[in-house]
């Protein structure tokens, strides 16, 4: 019996390679003519963060900073009115499913950093952030130096528990952390009391001001956005980097920015 | 303060509604397609023979053992979506079906055997003496009876489906729990998030209760 779990896992896990596999292509063709042969323009985007890439409940459509950058690429590429097939993601399933092919880039939030370029091709920033921190008005932190060895609500898979440690080590305080995987998420600790700070990106941060909250005076670590596409598609993120230097030059993409109340 | 701002209570519903039916479609279509599937694995390992039999118990023993979770983020990420130079969409919803068609026909699979194995032996043997064959036996005298020693399992499996739907939300599709979470996407405050928290489960209260209730009038036969 033992043998035959054995057997059965290994045929399992080939069959799982197979199917990755699967996906690598071997075409002259860039990636680009792939796209324009197809007609479609698939890109990742969020779906829960507002004014960067957020499903309208009425509608059902996604909107959003990130999704007017998107339909600018996709113009380049398609021409007007292009076909966009948007996908929602989330930190942990855009870069594998950029890896598999599905997406042909990822518009969705995504800092650059060095270790993530490892992985795959990012275009210029397009929007840069900070990070800040959130904290309840009664409890009465006034700097950051404040909230020695309080409990910080941060997201999963992401790169503001680090930028806060560096921050931490010059001021000579130290932080715990609490993981949660989706921004609403870490906002209910903080009202409920089970973390003492939000800490995220300034401008996803803005989404969660009222009244009973205050933003420390701090800003730190510049979180440079870029668009991602899959290793090595030079073609595709020639196009990208075009697009967002057009609209620079421009002043469009400031414009865009301001439409979504990010200046 | 509106308890739903920036929406209003309909506008919610609406959402909530749209996601309960993506849920329904996917469980309904899990449910089926995993009803058949159990069937054949059920009593192929109960009374199969040989290879076949081995396959079925291989089958079971891999999927019921590993978590449900894995086969979503495995379906999702390596099913094919490039066949040559052809680029297939790799349906996230078809990846969802898969996968918990996969896992839930192990289930369903060990329910069968479960009321297969409820029948007692002496049954065959009364059949064998009548001059049944196996498999008029199994249609004609065993599944009948075992249909109705299952039925309270079966429809607890099927309203576990319906809540397992909720790890689809994991790779971003719009079911009940994921629309709950874009919603909450604009919420500010912990009341609003305990108030939609408490309508999404108030939802599937409702369906999985309604589901136990008609099945059991259905099935309230006198015998």
């Amino acid at each position: 019996m033992k043998k035959i779990i054995a057997i059965g896992a290994m045929a399992l896990l080939s069959a799982v390679a197979l199917f990755a596999n699967g996906t690598t292509e071997t075409a002259p063709k860039t990636e680009v003519d792939k796209i324009k042969a197809r007609g479609v323009f698939t890109v990742g985007c969020k779906e829960d963060v507002p004014n960067f890439g957020y499903k309208n409940i009425q509608t059902g459509k996604v909107e959003g900073f990130e999704i007017d950058l998107a339909n600018k690429i996709g113009e380049k590429i398609l021409g007007p009115n292009p076909k966009i097939d948007f996908v929602g993601v989330t930190a942990k399933t855009r870069g594998p499913l950029l890896d598999t092919g599905e997406l042909d880039a990822v518009v969705a939030t995504f800092t650059v950093t060095d270790e993530r370029r490892k992985s795959w091709d990012f275009s210029d920033i397009y929007y840069v952030d900070s990070v800040a921190v959130m904290v309840k008005k009664s409890n009465g932190f006034k700097s950051f130096k404040d909230l020695d060895g309080k409990t910080i609500g941060v997201a999963q898979s992401s790169t503001t528990k680090k930028s806060l440690e560096a921050e931490a080590q010059k001021e000579g305080i130290t932080l715990k952390y609490s993981e949660f995987a989706t921004y609403p998420e870490i906002k209910v600790a903080l009202d409920s009391g089970r973390i003492d700070a939000f800490s995220v990106d300034l401008s996803i941060l803005a989404g969660y001001m009222e009244d009973s909250c205050m933003l420390l005076p701090e800003r730190f670590a510049p979180q440079q956005y870029g668009a991602a596409v899959k290793k090595g598609n030079a073609a595709l993120l020639k196009v990208i980097n075009d697009t967002i230097e057009e609209l620079k030059a421009s002043g469009e993409l400031d414009k865009m920015q301001e439409n979504w109340h990010l200046k | 303060m509106n308890l739903f701002s920036p929406y209003t209570l309909p506008e919610v519903l609406i959402f909530l509604l749209k996601g309960l039916r993506m849920t329904l479609f996917i469980a309904g279509i899990s449910i089926g397609l995993s009803f058949v599937f159990g069937a054949i694995l059920g009593i192929g390992r109960q009374m199969g023979k040989g290879i076949f039999h081995k396959i079925c118990a291989l089958y079971i023993e891999c999927v019921r053992n590993m978590p449900l979770l894995l086969y979503i983020l495995a379906f999702r990420f390596t099913m094919p979506t490039y066949i040559g130079n052809y680029k297939i969409q790799n349906k996230p919803v078809a990846s969802a079906i898969l996968a918990m068609t996969v896992f839930t026909s192990a289930m369903v699979a060990e329910i069968i055997r479960g009321g297969l194995n409820s029948i007692p032996k002496g049954q065959w043997e009364a059949a064998a003496s009548q001059g049944f064959t196996r498999s008029q036996t199994l249609i004609h005298i065993i599944l009948p009876q075992a249909v109705r020693n299952i039925l309270v399992p079966m429809v607890g499996q099927f309203v576990t489906c319906i809540k397992d739907t909720s790890f689809c939300a994991v790779v971003g599709i719009g079911e009940l729990m994921m629309n709950t979470t874009i919603i909450m996407g604009k919420f500010k405050f912990a009341d609003q998030v305990i108030v939609l928290y408490a309508i999404t489960a108030f939802i599937y209260y409702l369906i999985n209760i309604l589901l136990m209730h008609v099945s059991q009038r259905l099935f309230k036969k006198p015998c």
